[in-house]
C-alpha cells in the first residue's frame, strides 16, 4: 500500500500513513485530537485545519490522505471549560473513564474532597470500524485491526489526559489510580484481550475482572505508574457500565422494585424484583440517541441543538453556543419526534402521516422530498429524514422488547415497579415526558421516573472515592441473573410488535 | 388492466388482509387465470410495497404484513392452478450460518421470497455448511441465502462456499449473503455471489438469477 508523509506545523514532527486514511485519524496518531462531534459527516465544521496548497481550510474528518501533506494544527483546545480547583501537593487525585461504544468521558476525581471534574468528552475513535460492538468485534478478528482498535482508544485517552495534566500543571505522579467502566467489548479492547469469543454463540467469556495492571501497560504513558482498575463485567454483553449502575442504585438505597435502563449503543437493563434479586439483559439499540446514525445528528457540542420545545404554532430550540445550529443531539431528537407524534405529523407506525403535504406544519418545519423519501426541513440545513425516524424505532423496539422479556423472566408485573431509572451519556438532560411518549420502555403506572445521567462514569468516579465500591459491585454482579434474548423463540414477534410508537400519551406501549 | 386485478394489487399495497381473499376469488370468477392474477396482481402489489419500504414509508412490520396478505391469497389461487404450471421461480435455501442464532432478517427475506413465488426451504439458525450442501443435493435447489449478524459469519460463509466447491456444486448454486456484519466487500472476499442489504435487495438479486442472469 502507498504511504504518504504528514508534516505537522508548528511542531515540525513527521509521520508516514497509508494512503486513503482520514486526516483526523492520522492527526490523532500524531497527538492531535480534533473535535468531531458529528462523527465524520462533515456537518459541524469542528475539525477544520489548514493544509498547505489548499485554498481554504479543510475538514479533516472528510479529507483522505492521497499525497504528502503539511498541516497546521496544534493541540490547544481542551474540551469545554474545565474548572479544576487548585491542587495541593498532598491531594489525592484519581481518574475515572467511561468508554462507550460511541462516546468516551474522562473525569478527574479529587478523592480527598470527594469531588469529580469532567475533563474530556469525545467520540470513540474506534468508530471507523463501525458504530456498534458487533462491528468492532468483527474487525477485531483481524490481528492488525485488533491492534488498531486497541491503539486508537489508548492513544485517544492518553492525549486528552496528557493535555489536561499539562494545562493545569498537575504532576503526573500525583495520579495514583485510574478506574474504567464501559461495556465488555470496550474494556476487552482497552486491555488487549481477544474479542472474537464475545461475538460467537454461546458468547462465553473467561475474564470478568481486571486487576494488577499499571497504566503504562495499556499505553497511558502520561500517568505510567498509576494503578489501573475497572468495574467488573458480567458477561459478553453485560458490561461494567451496567454493574456500575446497579451498584449506584443500591448505594442510593434502591434495592427492590426498580427498573433501570442505560440507553447506549449497546442498551443494558436491570430489574430488581420484590425480593431484591437482580435480573439483567442487553440489546442492540444502535447509536441513534447519540446522534450517529442520524443524518444531521451530532453529540452535545457547539452548534448542536440539544432540546426542542413546542410553543403556540411553532417550535423553539435550545442550542450550545451561538449562531446557526448545525445538527441535533439525541435529546433533541427525542423531543422532536415526540412533538411530531403529538401533532400527527408522524403516525404511530413511524411514517410521515398520509396527507402530511397538506398539513399546516409547525413553524419553521416544511416538508420536502429526497427522491422517493420524505423529509422535514428544520432550521438551517438541518433535516429529519424518514430513515432517521426508522433508526429511532429500531432503537426503541430493541429496548422495549428487551424490557418486556426481562419483566417476563423475573415474573414481575410492571405495576409493581416503584422506581424507574433512565441513564445514558447524552451530555444533556433527557426530557422524561417526551422520552416516555416514544415508548422506549413499558409503561409503569405506579413508578416515579428519574434521569440519572451517565451512571457508568458516575460509578467509576465513585469507585475512585470509595475503595469498597468495587467489592460491592462484584458481590452484586455475582448474584445477578442474565436473560439472553437472542435465544428466545418469541423475540422476533415481540421485537416487531415493539416498533410502533405508542398511539397516544400515556398509552400502555 | 382489469379493475379486479388492480384491486388485488391495491389490497396488497394497502396490506388489506381481510379483503384480499374476496378480491382474489372475484378475479377467478371473472375468468382470470391464477397465473395472471399472480403476475399482474400479487407480484406487482409486492413491488409497490418494496418501493414504499425503500423510501421509508413502510417498515419491517409492513413487509411482514404484506407477506401475510399474500399467504391469504396463495391457497385460493393454487387450488385453481394448472398442476403443470411451475408456480415456483425456484427453490431457495435460507439459513442463518453456524455460530449465529439471529433470525429476524432471514425470516423476513423468507416471507418476501415465498410471497414472490419462490419455494423457500428454511433451515433455521446455527446451520452448519454440510447441512446446507446436503439440502442442495436432496432438493436440487440452485439458490442459497445466508444470513448472519455476528462475526463468525465470515468464517461460516467461507465454509459454505468451500463446501460447495468440495461437493463440485459451486457453479450450480448462487450464494447470496445478508445481515448486519456482511457487506459487498465481504461477499467478494468470501467468494459468495452477491450481497443484499435489505429483504427487497435479496428479492431483486434472486429475481435476476431466476431470469437467467
Amino acid at each position: 500500500m502507498d504511504h504518504h508523509t504528514i508534516t505537522l506545523l508548528p511542531s515540525g514532527s513527521q509521520q508516514s500513513f497509508p494512503s486513503e486514511m482520514f486526516l483526523t485519524e492520522a492527526l490523532l496518531d500524531m497527538g492531535i485530537a480534533l473535535k468531531t462531534p458529528c462523527g465524520g459527516k462533515g456537518i459541524c465544521n469542528k475539525c477544520k485545519v489548514i493544509v498547505e496548497g489548499e485554498s481554504a481550510a479543510v475538514l479533516a474528518c472528510r479529507t483522505r490522505i492521497t499525497r504528502d501533506l503539511t498541516v497546521h494544527a496544534e493541540q490547544r483546545e481542551i474540551d469545554r471549560d474545565i474548572h479544576i480547583p487548585h491542587v495541593r501537593p498532598d491531594d489525592h487525585i484519581s481518574v475515572a473513564v467511561d468508554i462507550g461504544t460511541t462516546s468516551v468521558r474522562i473525569s478527574l476525581v479529587d478523592t480527598s474532597r470527594k469531588a469529580s471534574f469532567e475533563i474530556a468528552s469525545f467520540l470513540n475513535p474506534q468508530q471507523r470500524f463501525g458504530h456498534d460492538v458487533i462491528s468492532r468485534i468483527a474487525a477485531g478478528r483481524d490481528p492488525s485491526k485488533l491492534q488498531s482498535l486497541q491503539n486508537l482508544i489508548r492513544k485517544a485517552i492518553n492525549i486528552r489526559l496528557d493535555n489536561v495534566l499539562n494545562a493545569i500543571e498537575l504532576p503526573a505522579g500525583m495520579i495514583e489510580e485510574i478506574v474504567f467502566s464501559g461495556n465488555t467489548t470496550m474494556l476487552y479492547l482497552l486491555f488487549g484481550l481477544e474479542v472474537e469469543p464475545l461475538g460467537r454463540y454461546p458468547y462465553t467469556i473467561l475474564t470478568k475482572d481486571f486487576k494488577g495492571i499499571l497504566a503504562e501497560e495499556i499505553g497511558l504513558d502520561c500517568i505510567g505508574s498509576a494503578r489501573v482498575l475497572s468495574l467488573p463485567v458480567l458477561s459478553a454483553f453485560i458490561g461494567a457500565d451496567l454493574v456500575g449502575g446497579l451498584t449506584l442504585c443500591h448505594d442510593l438505597g434502591i434495592t427492590r422494585n426498580a427498573f433501570f435502563i442505560d440507553l447506549g449503543t449497546n442498551g443494558e437493563l436491570f430489574l430488581l424484583d420484590g425480593k431484591g434479586d437482580p435480573y439483567t439483559t442487553s440489546c442492540a439499540m444502535g447509536p441513534a440517541l447519540e446522534g450517529m446514525n442520524i443524518t444531521w445528528g451530532m453529540t452535545a457540542d457547539t452548534g448542536a441543538i440539544t432540546h426542542i420545545y413546542a410553543e403556540k404554532g411553532g417550535l423553539r430550540y435550545h442550542m450550545i453556543g451561538q449562531g446557526k445550529p448545525v445538527g441535533i443531539t439525541g435529546t433533541a431528537l427525542v423531543d422532536l419526534i415526540a412533538i411530531l407524534l403529538d401533532n400527527g405529523i408522524i403516525a404511530p407506525h413511524g411514517a410521515f402521516s398520509h396527507n402530511v403535504e397538506k398539513y399546516n406544519l409547525l413553524n419553521p418545519l416544511s416538508l420536502n422530498h429526497n427522491g422517493e423519501s420524505k423529509r422535514l426541513k428544520l432550521w438551517g440545513d438541518i433535516r429529519l429524514t424518514q430513515k432517521d425516524i426508522r433508526n429511532v424505532q429500531l432503537a426503541k423496539a430493541a429496548s422495549l422488547s428487551a424490557a418486556r422479556f426481562l419483566l417476563e423472566a423475573a415474573e414481575f408485573d410492571p405495576g409493581d415497579v416503584e422506581h424507574v431509572f433512565i441513564a445514558g451519556a447524552f451530555g444533556e438532560n433527557l426530557d422524561l415526558n417526551y422520552f416516555s411518549r416514544l415508548g422506549f420502555i413499558p409503561y409503569f403506572p405506579n413508578a416515579t421516573y428519574e434521569f440519572l445521567g451517565n451512571t457508568s462514569l458516575k460509578a467509576a468516579q465513585k469507585a475512585c472515592i470509595d475503595p469498597d465500591f468495587l467489592k460491592r459491585a462484584v458481590t452484586l454482579r455475582d448474584k445477578t441473573k442474565e436473560v439472553v434474548l437472542s435465544a428466545l423463540p418469541r423475540f422476533q414477534d415481540v421485537f416487531i410488535q415493539s416498533l410502533d410508537f405508542p398511539a397516544s400519551k400515556n398509552g400502555p406501549d | 388492466m382489469k379493475e379486479s386485478i388492480l384491486a388485488v394489487r391495491k389490497a396488497i399495497d394497502e396490506l388489506d388482509i381481510d379483503g384480499i381473499g374476496t378480491l382474489v376469488s372475484q378475479c377467478l370468477e371473472e375468468g382470470l387465470s391464477p397465473e395472471e392474477i399472480i403476475q399482474e396482481g400479487v407480484s406487482k402489489g409486492l413491488e409497490v410495497v418494496g418501493g414504499k419500504f425503500e423510501s421509508g414509508e413502510y417498515f419491517l412490520a409492513d413487509l411482514i404484513m404484506a407477506g401475510e396478505v399474500v399467504k391469504e391469497a396463495m391457497p385460493i389461487l393454487k387450488e385453481k392452478m394448472n398442476p403443470g404450471y411451475g408456480n415456483s421461480k425456484g427453490k431457495v435455501i435460507l439459513a442463518t450460518v453456524a455460530g449465529d442464532i439471529h433470525e429476524i432478517g432471514k425470516n423476513i427475506v423468507g416471507m418476501i421470497l415465498s410471497a414472490n413465488g419462490y419455494e423457500v426451504i428454511d433451515l433455521g439458525v446455527d446451520v452448519p455448511a454440510d447441512k446446507i450442501m446436503d439440502t442442495v443435493k436432496t432438493t436440487g435447489a440452485r439458490f442459497i441465502g445466508l444470513s448472519a449478524l455476528l462475526t463468525t459469519m465470515v468464517v461460516s460463509v467461507k465454509e459454505v462456499v468451500d463446501s460447495s466447491l468440495a461437493a463440485g456444486l459451486r457453479d450450480k448454486v448462487r450464494i447470496v449473503i445478508g445481515g448486519a456484519c456482511t457487506s459487498k466487500d465481504l461477499c467478494k472476499e468470501m467468494g459468495a455471489d452477491a450481497y443484499g442489504e435489505t429483504a427487497i435487495d435479496a428479492l431483486k438479486i434472486f429475481n435476476k438469477y431466476a431470469a437467467g442472469a
